[in-house]
């Protein structure tokens, strides 16, 4: 696997921003529009974008860009319409799954491995009704609900379950990372707000707000 | 659509507050030119700020023009020509079309039904141009529909029909087209949300749904709706920090950290103050055109 730094021409100090600019600059000079019928160009325009796709994954989730959360919605866009076609997404998805030994009622374990092999499969919709399902609602139901709900694109029920499953069994660390993982984006959010401009009027509220994902984030290192 | 996505004036420089307005008035042209002086009524920030996206993702062949405007005549102004204001015009017509049309359904206003027939001439053009795009918007306003009519209270769920609306608009093509509609796609659930928060008690004086009339009787119900929208733009702006965006950056940071949320500070501010509910008890005045 190529260094995608040393593909993009830049150090590995370059802000965001720098990363950006290689980018487009490569993409322009290899673009297939620009280059019809060029195969080697064609290629290079895919390595440069698998490139800059890395280096901005690795940045966001801490330095590796395997194993990581990255749920979210995915459904088939129609893009054919306007350019040369988009593609159906398919993010790659960890449930962390591995290794845990669930202490719970039996009848809820075969029902929660059947949930874990939908999510772990994409099949969040089925993993949901198989879910709804369950009547004794442990920490681990709400856990698996938020995968189920993050995979759904439903961000905010996702981030309320992961928070009462961390809530119902603190001494958890995959229930934590979980919480930790869903809020991230808020984090990061608010910190670029300080940057950016753009605070609420609420001071107080948004400091408490990033107090306590600060405290989420520095619990689960 | 509803003019959420917008810039905050008092932060943003002069130099970008200018460029933006080029954009603004690119798409009115544009809609002029395509639909008639009928669709420019139609004109909102939503899809400016779509044109200002598109055009800080992907390269394209833009003219500057100088021009005089009917609504502005007294000094000359410059405006853009791109494909990508092209397109976000095509799209601003067809969701002020729908918005039209939902509106009569909700509320009767003949202005509104007049407005939506003289634009259903435009529509078709444009539903012959993206006949995918413009059938999977629809099918996800039905299945939206659905949750109206069961007065469903799982507003997340109805707000992610509206984002898998907003995530086909969003999504313009080319490589970087999936990033383009998860950012549509949060967008779209932020506006949705917003709007019921802003319509709300409206909505109940008329009867109308609102998906948040059940968490509107709990404790600290704006604080919910904050959280709630900040999951939303958080998500969209994630979407955005990874886009390889090298021009209009700070219009779009200035939107994205700071534009959007005008209105739900100026709604919080007004329920705060008691102001609402002074305006519960104001007569209607029967709305605008396009109220």
């Amino acid at each position: 696997m190529n260094d995608p730094y040393r593909v993009l021409g830049i150090e590995r100090s370059a802000s965001d921003d720098e990363v950006k600019k290689a980018y487009r600059q490569m993409a322009r000079k290899y673009h297939p529009d620009k280059n019809p019928g060029n195969k080697a160009a064609e290629d290079m325009f895919k390595v440069v974008q698998e490139a800059y796709t890395q280096i901005m994954d690795e940045r966001r989730n801490g330095g590796s860009s395997a194993g990581s959360y990255s749920g979210g919605y995915s459904g088939n866009y129609s893009g054919y319409d306007t350019y040369r076609g988009g593609g159906a997404y398919s993010g790659s998805y960890n449930s962390g799954q591995q290794g845990y030994a669930y202490q719970g009622p039996a009848e809820n374990a075969e029902m929660y491995q059947a949930a874990v092999n939908y999510i772990n499969a994409g099949h969040f919709r089925e993993a949901m009704n198989v879910l709804m399902a369950v009547r004794d609602r442990d920490a681990m139901w709400y856990y698996l609900s938020a995968l189920a709900n993050a995979g759904l694109g439903n961000n905010y029920e996702a981030q309320v379950q992961a928070q009462t499953a961390a809530q119902m069994e603190p001494g958890n660390a995959m229930f934590r990372n979980l919480v930790s993982q869903l809020n991230s984006g808020i984090f990061r959010y608010n910190n670029r707000q300080n940057v950016y401009g753009g605070g609420g009027m609420d001071d107080n509220w948004c400091a408490q707000m990033c107090a306590l994902n600060l405290c989420l984030n520095c619990l689960c290192c | 659509m509803f003019g959420y996505i917008t810039i905050d004036q008092p932060e943003i420089k002069f130099k970008d507050y200018y460029r933006y307005r080029e954009y603004y008035c690119g798409l009115c042209c544009s809609i002029k030119k395509k639909y008639g002086q009928t669709g420019r009524l139609s004109l909102d920030y939503d899809m400016t700020f779509l044109a200002v996206l598109l055009d800080g993702v992907y390269d394209s062949e833009t003219a500057e023009r100088e021009f005089r405007c009917i609504a502005h005549p007294v000094r000359k102004k410059k405006r853009l020509e791109n494909d990508f204001i092209d397109y976000a015009a095509d799209m601003n017509l067809y969701l002020a079309y729908l918005k039209c049309a939902d509106d009569w359904n909700d509320d009767r206003k003949l202005g509104q039904k007049l407005y939506s027939m003289i634009l259903s001439r435009c529509i078709r053009k444009i539903e012959e141009r993206y006949p995918l795009k413009t059938d999977a918007i629809k099918k996800h306003l039905i299945e939206l529909d659905e949750y109206e009519k069961s007065d469903s209270d799982d507003f997340e769920g109805a707000a992610g029909c509206f984002g898998r609306a907003c995530a086909e608009i969003f999504s313009f093509g080319g490589v970087w087209n999936d990033k383009l509609a998860r950012m549509g796609f949060y967008i779209g659930k932020f506006i949705y949300i917003l709007d019921a928060y802003d319509d709300l008690e409206e909505d109940q004086k008329k009867g109308r749904y609102n998906p948040l009339v059940k968490m509107s009787r709990e404790d600290d119900f704006s604080g919910k709706v904050r959280t709630i929208l900040m999951s939303m733009i958080s998500e969209a702006a994630e979407e955005f920090e990874t886009l390889p965006v090298d021009e209009n950056q700070d219009i779009l940071r200035n939107i994205i950290y700071a534009g959007v949320w005008k209105k739900f500070n100026e709604k919080w501010t007004d329920t705060e103050s008691g102001v609402e509910d002074e305006l519960i008890n104001q007569p209607d005045d029967g709305g605008t055109l396009l109220s």
